[in-house]
């Protein structure tokens, strides 16, 4: 089902969240509502309001088929993290 | 190095108490984000692809172990346990806390460090030659002019709201360890005939997405009147640079629209009002400045038996390191050693809590506690004895950064790309990786020699990629990433911009057109010629044949 | 010349605007500028200066805060110009650019009264400056060869 995502990044903490059906933020992409034409309106305005609310900003609104996230992009960014694998920080013996 | 005195400190902590305050009345919302921004990115704060990042500030890539120290703990207590080495020699962290911020910027200032001029439409943090005062052949140590920048530019009160960014970088070496001629202002020191050091001037470098190489505004600048001459020229661009346009906004464009000599001129006329004026530096702060520059004494180092000793049994990766890492100093009895930050299966540039606390205890055990970052990505550090290299190579061995990979292709500068920027168009660190598995070899690595192989996620070109050998640079193509390749750029003295080969590829075709590129250099290269130099003779067009004919 | 955009609140009506002078006096409103300037204008000619009486305001009108084009203006007229009439800056400025505007000339500012706690805040949040040394803290302190 295609549809659009409304995706921001928490004010205070800078965290990526998605508006969630109730209108509520989420830090999991899988609970993102996906708007369609008939509720992204309502679903624009609250998280518009959470913008002048200062809980959000950077809000933008991303198109999606079905459940998929069509970008690599929004995948990495789904994903909180890189592709690759962090240098480890471990704490070697010193000599 | 510099060392704070508490003027120093005391400006930080009050700066740090500022942004405090201003962190405060943007939750409040007594700030709107538009009015924030500005003065968050002051103090090197981004609202990036995952969280906020917080990029610190490492005054022309210097610092001490202590320092560094204090950085893996940030890493550890703030972040994620690691941090990016950037090409402006500063440091980044990716999974940033607004509301702690306040606390981070804290403790730098605990450590006379800060995260001002980063980010933002200012002057940013001034670059330079890592080598810097640890080598022979520079006409004196542009430390001294940088920290003298350094301090001139902060809280600039004309300068605080440019039309965008603006880099300085400032060099001394008979060879440019800097990319002078990549910047807005580029500053070489140069000793007349007379025997008087000055400034050569270059003005209009960059990147991005309109490269250009900086042109000389004059070939000598005497040092007194540095910084009337910078104020000069940037009140002409703060007045003139295309507010109304992203694309023409930075100097470049500016002194190209204008021509140089009309930009010479615009200068000029600014520049008599102030010249020899309050603006130039008195001559005790100078003085003050330099002193924090002056050559430590080095112990008399032994050069003979234990050096010849240690390279015995110590194998092939020893003599690697030592022939490509292992960079000359003043004293024939020390040697600037440069750390490799790329390594198979690592990210370019990125370098873990651990690893930087391991890198400290080396400098303080074997060098003299300073460390310095370079544009490149790597880390040097300076004033080491020669017949302590092979503890020192042990000692990075135990983290895996003992790689001999100085300049080689593994060496690659890579920008963070997809995987942590809004503004990326694909991602540089995995096909940094890739392209090193393609090379795994190190004998062949060797064999090729001198090459620089940078990579860039977008137009911006924040991984250098028109300065390089071979650039690659990350496009969309219709939502796929796909990379274009471009050949013929160069840093240093003579600095180039690549030219663009044809049609990208994509992630998984990439290391075989960079294989097919280097495979026709091995086969058509003269005894001891680079890559830049063969393609400079032999013509990009001729790869571009060798490239496309498989196609 | 035109009088400056007064800032106007939420409801749409004018709040009274309180001109901050930066010392020592806080003037209650801003005398009609007789030369009012915006960011992003060349420098006026002498002339139209030195037909100006001393006690005349000039008046620099920022679009926008970050339009920091309005501070060299300041430096200029203060500098090649030899401007000493009072310095207004007006129109969107915000609080944090208090000790900015100050160091490159301008004496006074066109806020709403509500912010002025935050204007006088600012202004000596950061103190230190590392330009023109014969001047500052650091230097001053030392004693002259």
């Amino acid at each position: 089902m295609p549809g659009i995502l409304i995706t921001a990044n928490r004010l205070e903490d800078g965290v990526v969240v998605w508006l969630a059906t109730d209108f509520t933020w989420t830090e999991t992409r899988s609970r993102a509502g996906i708007f369609d034409a008939d509720t992204v309106q309502t679903a624009r305005h609250s998280a518009a309001g959470d913008q002048t609310n200062n809980f959000v900003t950077a809000i933008y609104e991303v198109m999606v088929d079905g459940k998929a996230d069509v970008s690599a992009r929004e995948a990495i960014r789904a994903n909180r993290g890189p592709t690759i694998q962090a240098p480890p920080d471990r704490h070697p013996s010193i000599r | 190095m510099y060392k704070y005195d508490t003027i120093d400190r005391d400006f930080l902590d009050r700066r740090s108490a500022q942004f405090r305050d201003q962190v405060a009345r943007r939750l409040s919302g007594e700030l709107s984000e538009d009015e924030f921004k500005p003065l968050r990115l002051q103090n090197g704060l981004y609202l990036q692809l995952h969280a906020y990042m917080l990029r610190v500030a490492i005054p022309y890539g210097v610092l001490s172990s202590r320092q560094l120290r204090g950085l893996a703990s940030i890493a550890r207590d703030f972040d994620r346990g690691f941090g990016h080495f950037t090409t402006r020699q500063n440091i980044q962290f990716n999974w940033i806390k607004l509301v702690e911020t306040p606390d981070i910027l804290d403790r730098l200032a605990e450590l006379d460090m800060h995260a001002i001029q980063t980010s933002g439409n200012c002057i940013r943090n001034v670059t330079s030659d890592p080598l810097a005062g640890a080598t022979d052949d520079e006409v004196e140590n542009p430390m001294v002019w940088c920290e003298v920048i350094r301090q001139w530019s902060t809280l600039h009160p004309e300068f605080a709201f440019l039309p965008r960014k603006f880099k300085i970088a400032v060099s001394a070496g008979a060879e440019d360890r800097a990319a002078t001629g990549f910047h807005d202002i580029g500053l070489r020191l140069v000793k007349a005939r007379s025997g008087e050091v000055g400034f050569r001037v270059l003005v209009g470098g960059g990147q991005g997405r309109t490269p250009r190489v900086a042109q000389q505004l004059t070939p000598f600048l005497p040092k007194k009147n540095l910084l009337s001459y910078l104020e000069a020229i940037l009140r002409v661009y703060n007045v003139a640079g295309r507010r109304d346009n992203i694309y023409k906004v930075r100097l470049k464009i500016l002194v190209e629209a204008m021509g140089i000599e009309a930009f010479s001129d615009a200068v000029n006329m600014e520049w008599v009002g102030i010249r020899d004026s309050v603006v130039e530096l008195p001559l005790e702060e100078f003085e003050r400045i330099q002193r924090h520059f002056a050559r430590d004494t080095l112990p008399p180092a032994d050069l003979t038996s234990e050096i010849l000793e240690a390279y015995c049994g110590k194998g092939h990766a020893f003599e690697r390191w030592m022939r490509h890492n292992v960079l000359p100093h003043y004293d024939p009895g020390y040697a600037n050693v440069c750390i490799s930050i790329k390594a198979l299966g690592r990210p370019p540039g990125d370098a873990s809590a651990s690893e930087m606390e391991r890198i400290a205890d080396l400098a303080d055990r074997y060098g003299m506690g300073e460390i310095r970052f370079t544009y490149s990505q790597n880390v040097v550090i300076p004033h080491v004895r020669r017949d302590q290299l092979i503890r020192v190579f042990e000692g990075l061995g135990d983290i895996g950064l003992n790689g001999g990979e100085n300049g080689l292709i593994g060496d690659m500068i890579v920008c963070p790309g997809l995987d942590y920027c809004n503004l990326a168009n694909a991602r540089s660190l995995p096909l940094a990786d890739r392209i090193f598995q393609h090379f795994a070899d190190a004998g062949l690595r060797d064999e090729i020699g001198k090459i620089r192989l940078n990579i860039s996620g977008c137009i911006n070109a924040c991984g250098h990629h028109h300065a390089a050998d071979i650039g690659i640079l990350g496009v969309n193509k219709k939502g796929v990433e796909n990379y274009q390749i471009s050949l013929g750029g160069r840093a240093g003295e003579d600095a180039a911009v690549g030219r663009i080969l044809g049609p990208s590829f994509d992630e998984h075709r990439v290391p075989d057109a960079v294989a097919a590129i280097v495979g026709l250099y091995l086969h058509r290269r003269k005894p001891d010629e680079t890559f830049g130099d063969a393609v400079v003779r032999l013509g990009v067009d001729v790869f571009k044949r060798e490239l496309y004919a498989a196609a | 010349m035109q009088r400056p955009d007064a800032q106007a609140d939420s409801d749409g009506k004018v709040a009274r605007i309180q001109v901050f002078a930066f010392a020592p006096a806080v003037m209650e409103d801003l005398p009609m500028p007789c030369l009012q300037l915006k960011t992003g204008d060349s420098m006026p000619e002498a002339n139209i200066l030195q037909s100006l009486s001393d006690s005349d305001v000039v008046a620099v009108y920022f679009e926008k805060f970050s339009d920091g084009r309005g501070f060299s203006l300041g430096r200029q007229l203060r500098g090649s110009l030899s401007c000493d009439h009072p310095l207004v800056a007006n129109g969107h400025i915000i609080p944090d650019q208090a000790d900015y505007l100050r160091r490159v000339g301008f004496s006074h500012v066109v806020i709403v009264p509500e912010t002025l706690s935050q204007w006088q805040k600012s202004l000596v949040a950061v103190t230190h400056r590392f330009q023109a040394l014969n001047t500052s803290p650091r230097t001053r302190s030392r004693p002259r060869r």
